[in-house]
């Protein structure tokens, strides 16, 4: 974005008050926040950037406190070792380069250390920009020692790494990313660090900012599809299994195969990450079957992927939007949510044209277009962390699984909930245990009362405050654990319990979960309240929940605005449900 | 780029910049008397002038800069020299 477009959007005036971001970094970042704000409104988010002060990271730092809602730590080299520095008194002496490097390695993990503790003090997300430009060139009498202080660059990235990898709230830029279309002599400005007070180009001030908003806005997260559906004959194998016959499919790593076991390796990884996979295709399910379910013959055609990594297999004679529909509706994801791929334009068609919201990709007639193909199924696929939840998604969906063939087996619905032996505990969210419920909370669409998304600033603000709570509720069954599948937030006000709103993982739907976590939640208020009141919002997304308070006895009482506000006196009078609950007792604020 | 050109760019960018919509006003804005004119503005307009012209202004020359009737005659000769 040119610097001129970037200034009027940022300027664009935008309704109710902006969330805040701040910088934190020792050089002058004015341009830095344009470019964050133009970003962020382009992306319709009302966003207004400040930064800690000019030269004063570390005081922010050491300060350890923040009113804003993102922020960005833009750090270089000289941040880690301020004797690098134009700006500081230190002579540039032989010996004080020496101890420079000899003293390197506690140096870089003291400073991370003192941004470790900032983050605890400051839980909110964060995008760290590690530092991208070596020392400044301090031309020293010594190409070796000269050439150990440009080593500092890549051990103190290594570091930042190593430090904030596993912190949920926390991604580091990978600016090798970032400022891909920008060659090195374009990245730096030493004319901009004496006139701007910034050592870096407008263009490599753009990439960053654009990276910066899409990483704390959660883009990747929200826009990663969820389901990828492959077509099977000639794209997960070459061959045509009920023609040719079962002998005679392959995805040997050879060259005429080379696309089919590309795109297994590379669906087996997707699986690793959390991505549903499925499969649609015009075949008999006994042929199907009688690959995916032999080791022997799996081998044989050499075969990456096998039964278990596919969350549903579909294999019927309709058309394979149909066949989609279907596969959608058994693992309770949204059309929009869908990746196909297929090598037959009728079948992209005839997809794209029934469910234009599906994502259809066409498989590669060569290996020459493989690499376009994988970078663009990559793309719908992007993550910017995994989280234990993703790399567990896939046994969900087993369990899942498992537990729809043991419906069949049950004559009614009573009869199989009543034997899934269903355990919920509940528990009390406070600050240790917030980072899942928080991510339920906000990637949840199809039951959620109210379609609220909130900040983490929001979130926290909504924890600490006197008489609200949060709550949620992990599943267990004969399966296994489901992990958090619930969370409310709820507040008292005079005699009457708030429901501010109540979250549902689409995983468990019609489990009766929401019964036995409402049950338990009006119970911890049976001496100081007398009613529950609770609203609903109609979303694009959210029809699952609408008869939420009517199937739980609750009168509707007002409407405004698209919002509805229901009531029920307390006790309640719930529908049966088949969970036995386990909680502690709870924290009273 | 001829002069009338170079002019109707510049005053999009002095409009953006120092928030002006009058044109005789930006074709007589004077750092000197205009509180809008400060030293952020200022970079920005250097750098929205470099940007848009494609061409780099020496510190000499950001320091000249301190009226639109002098944006316009830097920027021109800087947009001359670079088609020679």
């Amino acid at each position: 974005m040119q610097f001129l477009e970037a200034l009027k959007y940022s300027k664009l005036k935008m309704a109710g008050s902006a969330r805040q971001v701040m910088v934190l970094a020792n050089y002058e970042m004015d341009q830095l926040k344009t470019y964050v704000e133009a970003y962020a409104k382009q992306a319709d988010l009302h966003w207004k950037a400040e930064q800690c002060g000019y030269g004063n990271l570390m005081t922010a730092l050491m300060a350890g406190q923040t009113k804003a809602d993102y922020q960005i730590i833009f750090l270089f080299l000289e941040d880690f070792f301020p004797a690098l520095s134009y700006r500081t008194q230190a002579q540039w002496t032989h010996v004080l380069l020496e101890d420079l490097h000899a003293e390197s390695e506690t140096a870089v993990k003291k400073f991370c250390k003192t941004i470790q503790n900032y983050l605890k003090k400051c839980p909110i997300k964060t995008v760290i920009v590690p530092p991208i430009l070596n020392a400044p060139p301090l031309w020293p009498n010594a190409p070796v020692l000269m050439n150990d202080i440009q080593n500092l660059l890549p051990y103190v990235q290594a570091q930042l790494w190593a430090h904030f990898k596993s912190d949920d709230l926390v991604e580091i830029l990978d600016l090798n990313q970032s400022l891909s279309a920008l060659s090195p002599d374009q990245v730096r400005d030493s004319k901009a660090l004496f006139h701007k007070g910034f050592p870096m180009s407008i263009e490599a001030i753009d990439c960053i900012a654009a990276d910066c908003i899409r990483s704390l806005s959660g883009a990747f997260q929200a826009a990663a599809k969820k389901l990828l559906v492959t077509d099977l004959d000639q794209v997960l194998w070459r061959g045509v299994i009920g023609e040719d016959g079962i002998d005679q499919i392959s995805a040997h790593p050879d060259r005429e195969n080379h696309c089919h076991h590309v795109f297994q390796k590379f669906l087996k990884l997707l699986v690793s990450e959390g991505t549903l996979l499925a499969a649609a295709s015009k075949n008999n399910a006994e042929d199907v079957s009688a690959l995916l379910d032999q080791p022997s013959q799996l081998k044989k055609a050499g075969m990456i992927l096998a039964r278990n990594d596919f969350a549903e297999i579909s294999c019927q004679w309709t058309e394979k939007s149909k066949q989609i529909q279907a596969i959608c509706r058994r693992l309770n994801i949204l059309p929009q949510d869908v990746v196909f791929v297929d090598d037959n334009p009728m079948e992209l068609w005839e997809v794209s044209h029934h469910l234009p919201e599906v994502s259809c990709v066409a498989f590669p007639k060569s290996s020459s277009q493989l690499d376009t193909f994988l970078k663009e199924l990559r793309s719908y696929f992007i993550k910017s962390k995994l989280t234990e939840e993703d790399k567990k998604r896939s046994r969900f969906y087993e369990q899942k699984k498992k537990a729809e063939a043991f419906k069949l087996e049950h004559a009614n619905l009573d009869d199989y909930l009543g034997s899934l032996q269903m355990t919920a505990s509940i528990e009390q969210v406070t600050d240790s245990n917030q980072e899942r419920p928080f991510q339920l909370y906000n990637k949840t669409n199809q039951f959620n009362l109210t379609g609220e998304r909130l900040s983490q600033a929001e979130w926290r603000q909504f924890l600490e405050a006197p008489n609200r709570y949060i709550f949620t509720a992990d599943l267990n069954d004969q399966f296994g654990d489901h992990g958090i599948v619930a969370v409310a937030l709820v507040y008292l006000k005079e005699q009457t319990v708030i429901l501010h709103n109540l979250v549902l993982s689409c995983r468990v739907f019609n489990r009766t979960v929401e019964t036995a976590f409402l049950e338990w939640i009006a119970a911890q208020f049976k001496e100081e309240a007398v009613t529950v009141k609770g609203r609903l919002r109609h979303t694009a997304k959210n029809e699952p929940c609408r008869a939420f308070f009517s199937q739980h006895c609750f009168v509707e009482k007002k409407e405004d605005a698209n919002t509805k506000w229901f009531e029920a006196a307390l006790p309640l009078k719930l529908p049966k449900h088949f969970i036995g609950v386990q909680s502690e007792s709870l924290l009273k604020k | 780029m001829n002069r009338t050109e170079i002019k109707q760019q510049l005053i999009e960018i002095f409009s953006v910049i120092f928030d002006l919509t009058d044109q005789g006003e930006i074709e007589r804005l004077e750092a000197a008397h205009s509180e809008k004119w400060d030293s952020l503005n200022h970079l920005n307009l250097m750098t929205a002038i470099e940007q848009k012209f494609e061409i780099e202004l020496t510190p000499d020359e950001m320091d000249l800069i301190h009226s639109f009737d002098l944006a316009l005659s830097v920027t021109q000769e800087k947009v001359q020299e670079k088609l020679v």
